[in-house]
C-alpha cells in the first residue's frame, strides 16, 4: 500500500504518454463505433426518457470550464464539476482510447474527495482550488469518476 | 488495489465501489444484435422442432457429502471473518466485503452449478446450531435437549414454502445495493450478526429443516445446484434430509466421500421446485436485483438520483420495483404451466455474465487480503485484467446458454403435462413463457448494451 501524495500520479513511462499512431486496427474499431454510437445514443435516450419524462439528454457541449490549464497538450482534457451535490454538466460517459493520458480536472463548491475507479485515484477538491490528475488511461473497461461519498460525476469509457 | 487518498480521507469510502461495481465494457453492437436474434431463433427451434416428446429424467438435486472437518473449518473461517470485521482493519484491506459480496454471493453460483447445493452441506450456521445443539444436550445445561423438530414445529402436513428464504434474499440485496456504507467492514459484520441470530432463532423455533427455507443462501445454491450434472448417491437417508438427523453431535461422522453419479443432462431442472410462489418470489429477487445494479450503474440513473434527491430511498423503491415487476411477470404467464424452473438457468447465466469479471478480478483478491492480514505474501497483487473480448463473449454464451436450457425445461414440462396433446397445441401453451424468457434475455444483453 503505498501512498503517493501528491495531486499527479506520475505517468507509467514518458513512451506511454506519446500518442499512439492510428493502426489499421484502431480504424476499424473507430469505424465500427461510428455506427455503434447512434444506436446508443438512441437506446440511451429511450432509457432516460423511461426512467424520467421530461429528463434531458446530458448536453455534450455544455462542459464544465476547463479546471486545468494546458499543462499537457497531448492529454485529453476531461472536466466535471459538483455544485449543489450534483454532478454538472450531468453524469454522462466519456470516451477515452486506450494508453492515452488524461487530464481530468474537477472543481466543487465544497471540500470533497475524488476517486477514479479502476486507476483508484483519490484525491481532495476544495472550493475555489480545481484539482486537476493527469494519468495514463492504460486499462480498458468503463470506470466511474466520483466524489465522495457516491456521487457520480462522470464516468470514463477507456477502450 | 491502492488508494492514494490523503490525510483523514475517508477510506471506507473507497471500499465502498471497490467491491461490486463492475468495469466491463459494453457490448458490442453486432454482438448483442445476433444474440437477441439467436435467442428468438434458438426459442422457436427447441419448441417447435426438435423436441417432440418429453425426455427429461427428474432427479431431485442432493447435497454433496463433506467431512465434518470441511464444515468446522468454513465455520471457523466465518467466525474469524465476522470478528475481523469489527476488530480488524476498518478500511479497503478487510475482507469481509469480499467474503460476502464475491465469494459467498457470486462465488456460490459456479460451485453450485458443478457440485450441486454445496451450501446445505457447509453451511456453518447449520454447523452452529447443530454444535449450540449439542452442547445444550451436554449436562453443564442440564441435559435439557432441544427437540429435534424445534421447540415449536409446522404442524404435520402444512406445506412451509421458500417465503422466509426470500425476504432474507431481499433484506441481503438490499444491503448489498441500496444501503449505504455497505461496504465499511463494520456494517457487513452487523449485517452478518443480525443474519445469523435471527436465522438461528427461527431454526431453534422451528428445527433445523429451517435453514432448507429460510437461510437465503441455502435456497440459492439450491437452486444453482439443479444445474449440477454431479449426484452423490445415497448413503443413508439421514444424510439427504437433515430434518430426521438424529439430534446429537454423532451426526458428524466419518466422511465418506464415496461414488458420484453423472446425472442426465437437466435431470435437477426437471424436478419439482418446492410448493408455492415462494421460490418464484426467490427466482424473481435474485434475477431482478441483478438487473437492478446493471441498471443503477448507469449515469442516467445517477443523474435521475442527484436530481431527485434521497438516494436510499430511490435505491430501494427502484430494487423493489424491479423485482417485484419480474414476479409479477412470472406469476402473470404462469397458466397451467409454470414459467419459475426456466428461470433458474437465466437467472444462473445472467448472474454470471454480469459478476464475471467481478469474481475472477476482486475473489483472488479477497483471498490476498486474508492472507496479507496473516502476514502471508505480504506485496503479493492480484492485478488481473480481463480481455475485453473474452468477456464480451463469455458474457453472451452465458446469457445465450441460460436461455437455452430455460426454453428446453418449459418446453419438456408442457411435452410431459399433457402426453396426448397435439404438438401446435403444446406451442401455444408454452407461447407466454418463451415470450417472457424473450424477454428476459433481451432485457439481461440490453442491460450489458447500454451500461
Amino acid at each position: 500500500m503505498t501512498r503517493p501524495a501528491s495531486h499527479v500520479r506520475p505517468a507509467r513511462s514518458a513512451s506511454a504518454l506519446r500518442v499512439r499512431a492510428l493502426g489499421v486496427g484502431a480504424l476499424a474499431v473507430r469505424a465500427l463505433r461510428v455506427l455503434d454510437l447512434p444506436v446508443r445514443a438512441l437506446l440511451g435516450a429511450l432509457l432516460a426518457g423511461l426512467s424520467l419524462a421530461g429528463c434531458a439528454q446530458p448536453d455534450p457541449t455544455h462542459s464544465a470550464p476547463a479546471a486545468c490549464g494546458s499543462a499537457a497538450p497531448n492529454a485529453v482534457p476531461v472536466d466535471a464539476a459538483l455544485r449543489n451535490g450534483r454532478a454538472d454538466p450531468e453524469p454522462h460517459r466519456v470516451e477515452i482510447p486506450v494508453n492515452s493520458p488524461v487530464l481530468l480536472g474537477v472543481t466543487s463548491d465544497v471540500a470533497a474527495e475524488v476517486h477514479v475507479h479502476g486507476y483508484d485515484l483519490v484525491y481532495p477538491v476544495r472550493p475555489g482550488s480545481p484539482a486537476c490528475v493527469l494519468f495514463v488511461a492504460g486499462r480498458t473497461g468503463v470506470f466511474d469518476v466520483e466524489a465522495h461519498p457516491e456521487i457520480l460525476l462522470l464516468q470514463l469509457e477507456v477502450r | 488495489m491502492q488508494a492514494g487518498s490523503l490525510g483523514e480521507a475517508d477510506a471506507t469510502g473507497v471500499l465502498a465501489h471497490g467491491v461490486g461495481s463492475s468495469a466491463d465494457l459494453p457490448l458490442p453492437l453486432d454482438l448483442v444484435l445476433q444474440a437477441g436474434a439467436a435467442t428468438v431463433v434458438l426459442s422457436f427451434l427447441v419448441s417447435a422442432l426438435w423436441w417432440r416428446e418429453p425426455r427429461l429424467v427428474a432427479a431431485e438435486p442432493r447435497p454433496p457429502r463433506a467431512s465434518r472437518w470441511v464444515r468446522f473449518a468454513v465455520l471457523a473461517l466465518a467466525l474469524y471473518l465476522v470478528g475481523n470485521a469489527f476488530l480488524g482493519p476498518r478500511g479497503p484491506e478487510n475482507p469481509a466485503a469480499h467474503a460476502v459480496f464475491v465469494w459467498l454471493w457470486v462465488g456460490l453460483i459456479p460451485l453450485s452449478v458443478v457440485f450441486g447445493p454445496v451450501w446445505r452441506t457447509i453451511n456453518p450456521l447449520r454447523t452452529l446450531y447443530a454444535l449450540l445443539r449439542g452442547l445444550l444436550g451436554t449436562r453443564l445445561f442440564g441435559g435439557r435437549r432441544l427437540p429435534a423438530g424445534g421447540l415449536r414445529p409446522l404442524p404435520p402436513g402444512s406445506s412451509a414454502g421458500t417465503w422466509p428464504a426470500a425476504a432474507y434474499l431481499l433484506g441481503f440485496v438490499w444491503f448489498e445495493l441500496a444501503a449505504p456504507h455497505h461496504g465499511d467492514p463494520v456494517a457487513v459484520g452487523v449485517f452478518l450478526l443480525g443474519y445469523a441470530g435471527t436465522q438461528l432463532a427461527f431454526a431453534t423455533v422451528r428445527g433445523e429443516e429451517w435453514f432448507a427455507r429460510g437461510d437465503c443462501f441455502e435456497v440459492y445454491s439450491e437452486l444453482a445446484g439443479r444445474l449440477s450434472p454431479l449426484q452423490p448417491s445415497p448413503v443413508q437417508p439421514s444424510s439427504v434430509q437433515p430434518s430426521s438427523v438424529q439430534p446429537s453431535p454423532a451426526r458428524f461422522g466419518p466422511a465418506r466421500f464415496g461414488a458420484v453419479r453423472w446425472l442426465r443432462p437437466l435431470s435437477g431442472l426437471a424436478a419439482p421446485l418446492p410448493a408455492g410462489a415462494g421460490v418464484a418470489a426467490f427466482l424473481a429477487i435474485w434475477w431482478g436485483s441483478t438487473v437492478f445494479d446493471s441498471a443503477s450503474a448507469s449515469p442516467f440513473w445517477a443523474g435521475f438520483v442527484q436530481r431527485a434527491g434521497l438516494p436510499v430511498l430511490w435505491a430501494t423503491a427502484g430494487l423493489v420495483g424491479f423485482c417485484a415487476l419480474v414476479f409479477a411477470a412470472v406469476r402473470w404467464t404462469a397458466g397451467r404451466l409454470d414459467v419459475t424452473a426456466s428461470l433458474i438457468p437465466i437467472a444462473v447465466g445472467y448472474t454470471l455474465a454480469h459478476y464475471l469479471s467481478l469474481l475472477l478480478v476482486e475473489g483472488p483478491r479477497g483471498v490476498l487480503l486474508l492472507l496479507q492480514q496473516w502476514g502471508i505474501g505480504a506485496g503479493a497483487r492480484w492485478d488481473v485484467v480481463p480481455v475485453p473480448e473474452v468477456i464480451a463473449g463469455a458474457q453472451i454464451a452465458l446469457i445465450l446458454i441460460g436461455h437455452v436450457l430455460g426454453v428446453v425445461i418449459a418446453h419438456d414440462r408442457a411435452l410431459a403435462a399433457d402426453p396426448g396433446r397435439p404438438p401446435l397445441a403444446v406451442l401455444a401453451d408454452e407461447l407466454p413463457m418463451v415470450l417472457f424468457m424473450i424477454a428476459c434475455t433481451w432485457a439481461g444483453l440490453f442491460l450489458l448494451f447500454v451500461r
